[in-house]
């Protein structure tokens, strides 16, 4: 990173400069229910802190919630970054990894800021029943120890003008905006950012709304009209200005290094027949991911089955097994775990320090570690730690419990994870060892979704782009 | 230092029982780990202890803690909600594997029922503290709930050197090896039960019964994961001779009975850097129908029932006979008359913990200092309307000194000693114990004729 210019990072400056931030409501250049394309302008350099602004509203007059756990995220289905025809960064699969990222985030910035502008509904407490359980925080419980109901101010509803404006900002939709900024008062080629939108069929749930069971349509969709780009753009002095500048038109360009996320998909099937009651079934799952010649920072795995009939958490729910699974990594023909890791406690250390900070959740969020009797071989369920009364909208808030099981591994070889501390993957794939023990409870297919987070790298020579594999 | 690869290690004990089950009852109390001497370097904020933990009845069936429900055989159970799983650690030592004492912290779980609240909020505690102590919780009836079923945990080892964060070299050029050993704590100091609370904030405690044989914990499956730093071939290793700064934490114990009482302790500590107590009453030690991990306010007895606080009116920290840091007594008295928070108590109280000018997570509040709720849940009628659900009303009560705030250098308290005044409400009839932690810099030396430590 040291060969980028100081303006460009997102870290506080060393020396005060005088800067100008001009921000501009970008109205998208097309526009669809499905997909929206904004065109930035060539001038300044692109603030991380630009937002996309959005609406979602309802078919049925009650309204909703935004699924739980994800907020607005849920509605962006894909993020595309492109200068001129080359894509600098896409984020597939958006809200999933959106979901997962935002559980490393503390419970007070998602319980304060991000219900305000995400329409999330995050931090747990005690439950308002003192039964031992716990339940939604900021949900409200009025004159109820059971009933919670969005707080009105974040519930959808079925107008354009009194649905709530949630935003995302552009370091979200990215990675490598959370350390470099673009400059794009040096770039020749047009710059656009593009996103995909999802949207939500009658008869489906929590794809992008929960909805109560008195709703007669459960169709959710995005605003069209209310899809806009707030763009700050940043200009300092004419020296530090121009030295970026200079740089770009030198021999070598400048190099900015960069985090990408790669998407890779794989299903695991149910077993069958169905594992007999309380028996353990258990299925060996090896996945390749397809990485050669990259570098490596670290893998995130999500293991959801895609439910399409969750108010609560959603689409975006990966579900913990009630028997422990086991996982391995195999790097460069070496196993990274002396053994397996099959402790749920380790798997969520092992998770933490793929960003190097704690996962930010209940620990029977993540998995159903103090729910389950363990003298029973298919692990029953006994001792259920989210409350089995309290609801949100009518819903049950159950649902919560396991909810957030992601696995994690961390690659990079410096413990504050420094940029360029990757691991390159040489020509056999990264593998994915996975022993699921399946049970009659627990028997479901899976979407798996990989994301592999990579060092990139993007030259900015002579006003030309030109980015690494 | 540049590190070419990260080696993910697990260790197990080198004492394991024949069933792989620690705990006190079963006369197994202490384990031990090894880690190598190796041409490595130990990343100390990786390490974790893993293991499963089972409570127990007195006749060894499960527990079935039911907040809802009245004590029982098996309902009231459990481990402290603010330390969790730490509890049945009761001294955790640090030492070379030449058997060079690096680091005994005595009584841990007292010293980090002070650290944990200090540092973690109501949101850590129902959040990221669930994680690898999932039994921990801001409330009593949810973590014993969390207790019924055996419950894998992955905890950090919270000593001074561990906490350093720097990488700690285990080779020949270094420690030579690693020991750790950890001592479990009776049955009778871990276990107790827990409280519910009516919405005005009155408790009842609920605590197993009759308390018969007595309740026990069992650990079991434990092992030791870290990461281990391998420096790049240029750099193999440390350099042949060095030196590294760590802190360390040793714990002291006193009683106090008398309504002005004079604590005196010989550190014999260099570098001191803050020293922090915490109060217990005497017979709620190794007690089952007590928290002994509970951090309330001095209390006097009647009728053996420690049940009337007898507060604090001034706090004195003394060197070598003179009154310092402050040049002046924490008079708290006007204040612990009114009932309200004694301010000036509570923050050097945690100054000594954390610098006051970098806190940010952590538990006190209205409601566990002074029973007020103070969560209004955006109804905006401006009234707290679920103080259930906020953290438990039960105080995170202690006195302590930062001694160095300005350098951190610490100061010198090898010849000279370290006292503290304390004058309250305290009958002469109510022995309380004072349980006393003092963090000091240490610097380790090592080199081809041996290690030595200097504190």
């Amino acid at each position: 990173m040291s060969n980028i210019p100081e303006s460009l990072l997102t870290r506080p400056m060393a020396t005060v400069s005088t800067m100008n931030v001009e921000t501009s409501v970008l109205e998208p250049t097309l526009i669809t229910p499905k997909f929206a394309r904004f065109v930035l302008e060539r001038k300044g350099i692109l603030d991380t802190g630009s937002v996309l602004k959005l609406q979602v509203k309802t078919a049925d007059a009650a309204g909703g919630w935004l699924p739980i756990k994800t907020g607005i995220h849920a509605a962006i289905e894909r993020a595309t970054l492109r200068i001129g025809s080359k894509i600098v960064a896409i984020t597939d699969q958006y809200s999933h990894y959106q979901t997962m990222r935002r559980a490393f985030k503390t419970t007070e910035e998602k319980s304060l800021k991000d219900m305000v502008k995400a329409g999330t509904l995050d931090a747990v407490a005690p439950s308002p029943e003192q039964d031992g359980t716990v339940a939604l925080k900021d949900a409200l419980y009025l004159g109820t120890t059971t009933a919670g109901l969005q707080q009105a101010q974040y519930s959808l509803t079925n107008s354009d003008t009194t649905t709530p404006e949630f935003t995302i900002k552009l370091s979200e939709l990215f990675p490598m905006m959370r350390n470099v900024q673009l400059p794009l008062y040096v770039i020749n080629e047009p710059c656009s950012i593009e996103v995909t939108f999802k949207s939500q069929a009658d008869g489906t749930a929590g794809v992008l709304a929960g909805l109560s069971s008195t709703a007669t349509s459960t169709a959710a969709s995005v605003v069209p009209g209310s899809v806009q780009f707030l763009a700050d753009y940043l200009t300092y002095d004419d020296d530090r200005m121009s030295k970026t500048a200079a740089m770009v038109m030198s021999k070598s360009g400048m190099v900015m290094p960069y985090e990408d996320v790669v998407l890779t998909t794989s299903q695991i099937p149910a077993v069958a027949p169905d594992p007999a009651a309380d028996t353990v079934a258990p299925q060996n799952i090896v996945r390749d991911l397809g990485l050669s010649g990259m570098s490596v920072r670290g893998v995130l795995v999500h293991l959801g089955t895609d439910p399409t009939n969750d108010n609560i958490v959603g689409q975006y729910k990966s579900e913990a097994f009630p028997v422990d699974d086991s996982v391995q990594v195999r790097v460069n023909d070496r196993q990274i775990y002396p053994r397996e890791l099959t402790r749920v406690t380790q798997k969520q250390h092992q998770l933490s320090q793929v960003f190097n900070t704690d996962l930010s959740i209940h620990s029977a969020e993540y998995s159903f570690n103090l729910a389950t009797d363990k003298t029973a071989a298919a692990r029953t369920i006994t001792n259920q730690m989210v409350s089995q009364n309290c609801t949100l909208g009518g819903r049950k808030q159950a649902p919560l419990e396991g909810s957030q099981y992601y696995l994690g591994f961390d690659l990079t070889s410096d413990p504050l994870g420094a940029p360029g501390s990757g691991t390159t993957i040489g020509q056999k794939p990264l593998q994915m060892l996975h022993t699921i023990r399946r049970t009659a409870d627990s028997n479901a297919a899976r979407q798996l979704k990989y994301y592999s987070l990579v060092e990139r790298q993007m030259v900015i020579k002579g006003g030309q782009v030109m980015v690494s594999a | 230092m540049s590190i070419e690869q990260v080696e993910k290690a697990e260790i197990f004990p080198l004492n394991p029982p024949a069933d792989g089950v620690y705990g006190f009852r079963k006369g197994f109390p202490i384990i031990q780990f090894q880690i190598a001497n190796q041409d490595k370097f130990l990343n100390p904020q990786t390490l974790r202890l893993n293991g499963s933990l089972q409570l127990k009845t007195a006749t060894g069936t499960a527990v079935a803690n039911d907040p809802t429900g009245a004590a029982s055989a098996t309902n009231g159970i459990c481990l402290n909600h603010r330390l969790g799983v730490p509890a049945v650690l009761q001294q955790i030592t640090l030492a070379t594997q030449t058997n060079q004492t690096l680091e005994v912290i005595r009584n841990y779980g007292r010293y980090l029922v002070s650290v944990m609240p200090a540092t973690h909020s109501q949101e850590d505690y129902d959040g990221v503290l669930t994680q690898q102590n999932p039994i921990v919780s801001s409330r009593s009836g949810v973590a014993a709930r969390s207790q019924n079923t055996k419950v894998d945990f992955s905890i950090p080892l919270r000593t001074g050197l561990l906490g350093s964060g720097q990488p700690i070299p285990l080779g020949t050029n270094g420690l030579r090896g690693m020991m750790i050993s950890l001592e479990l704590s009776p049955d009778s100091n871990a276990i107790s039960g827990y409280s519910t609370f009516t919405a005005a904030g009155v408790g009842t405690n609920v605590t197993y019964t009759p308390l018969g044989a007595g309740a026990s914990y069992e650990i079991s499956d434990l092992s030791l994961s870290c990461d281990l730093l391998v420096p790049d071939d240029s750099k193999k290793g440390a350099p042949a001779t060095g030196q590294f700064v760590y802190n360390s934490i040793s714990h002291l114990y006193g009683v106090v009975n008398s309504a002005d009482e004079t604590q005196s302790y010989n550190l014999g500590t260099t570098n001191t850097l803050a020293v922090i107590h915490n109060f217990l009453p005497s017979s709620f030690i190794n007690n089952y129908s007590a928290d002994g991990f509970s951090t309330d306010v001095l209390k006097n007895s009647h009728g053996g029932a420690f049940d009337t606080d007898a507060n604090i009116k001034k706090v004195s920290f003394i060197r070598g006979g003179q009154l310092f840091p402050l040049d002046y007594s924490v008079d708290v008295e006007d204040e612990s008359a009114a009932g309200v928070p004694q301010t000036q108590l509570e923050i050097k109280y945690i100054d000594s913990i954390k610098p006051f000018s970098a806190w940010n997570h952590a538990s006190p509040s209205m409601m566990t200092q002074e029973k007020l709720p103070v969560h209004i849940q955006k109804d905006l009628a401006g009234t707290p309307v679920r103080p259930e659900m906020e953290a438990e009303p039960t105080k995170i009560f202690g006195a302590g000194i930062n001694l160095d705030p300005l350098t951190r250098s610490g100061v010198n308290f090898k010849n000279t000693n370290y006292a503290v005044r304390i004058v309250s409400e305290l009958d002469g009839l109510s022995p309380n114990s004072i349980f006393t932690y003092v963090v000091a810099k240490n610097v380790l030396t090592y080199s081809p004729q041996g290690i030595s430590v200097s504190s």
